[in-house]
């Protein structure tokens, strides 16, 4: 039972972090995108 | 006069991208999947360049434009479109393993970092007519084989390949009528957020540490999406009529 818990735990864990990177790598994303149509309209 | 040299260069470094992935996709899942893999990428890659080579040829007569960067990013969205057609047809199903992290992580490449970047690029070097197109196509081709993906080892039902191979039977029908150029002027903005949410929905089924939470989300939200996005395919149909 505390094992499957362990685990049901660990995997939640790792579901989170995946998400919270994903985030992490849209919003990175974004912001290049920000700076980069900055850069066109200046041009 | 289209640079073929340069054009046959970008396609074959695209193609030769097909070699090692074969070879790890038959490393770990066996040599048919890896050949079955393999064939069904290179095809596809195949086939599209041979496409991508006509159209740009008759727009180089034209316009005289030469591919740029922006174009090589968008022909590389296709490339990542042939490999999740490349994975659908390899027969595997890991969605935690290899092939599930080489299927999604293609899949942030492709409809996350090109799509959104290569917009600002191509404003900054200069849009043109080809390149347009090419993007428009590419983003197609990608959905569409990403659906393929997510319902093979994404777990979503066959439904979702409905709004994507809808669009293609819209535009062959449409382009009976009409030129392709006149097909696509002034789309309302939700078409765009209705593409978006697809797309999440299709990254967080084949997401490969999704787990229960993950799951949940995923079957209360492709009921709901599905329908709303066919409704909007036919609403745009009958505005554009």
């Amino acid at each position: 039972m505390a094992d499957r818990d362990e685990a049901a735990m660990a995997s939640g864990n790792a579901e989170l972090t995946g998400w919270l990177v994903f985030v992490l790598f849209v919003a990175g994303v974004y912001a290049l995108r920000r700076t980069l149509d900055g850069w066109a309209r200046r041009r | 006069m289209l640079d073929l040299g340069r054009y046959v260069r970008i396609s074959l470094v695209l193609l030769g991208g097909t070699a090692p992935l074969s070879v790890a996709i038959g490393r770990r899942y066996g040599f048919t999947a890896g050949r079955r893999f393999g064939m069904a990428m290179g095809g596809n890659l195949l086939v599209q360049e041979a496409l991508v080579g006509l159209a740009a040829r008759r727009a180089n007569r034209r316009t005289g434009h030469e591919l740029g960067l922006v174009d090589v990013m968008t022909l590389s969205r296709g490339a990542t479109a042939a490999l999740l057609g490349g994975l659908a047809a390899s027969g595997v199903r890991d969605r935690r393993g290899l092939a599930g992290w080489m299927g999604w992580l293609g899949v942030l490449y492709g409809a996350i970092l090109c799509d959104w970047l290569d917009g600002p690029i191509a404003r900054h070097t200069a849009t043109s007519e080809l390149g347009e197109v090419l993007d428009r196509e590419a983003d197609s081709w990608l959905t569409l084989c990403t659906a393929l993906a997510a319902v093979r080892w994404g777990g979503l039902p066959r439904a979702v390949l409905a709004p994507p191979l809808m669009r293609y039977a819209f535009l062959l029908d449409g382009m009976r009528r009409a030129p392709y150029a006149t097909l696509h002027g002034g789309e309302p903005s939700w078409v765009r957020q209705q593409g978006i949410a697809q797309m999440l929905l299709f990254i967080a089924s084949l997401a490969p540490f999704g787990g229960r939470v993950t799951r949940r989300v995923v079957c209360v939200a492709a009921p709901i999406q599905v329908p709303l996005q066919l409704g909007g395919l036919l609403l745009q149909r009958r505005r554009e009529r």
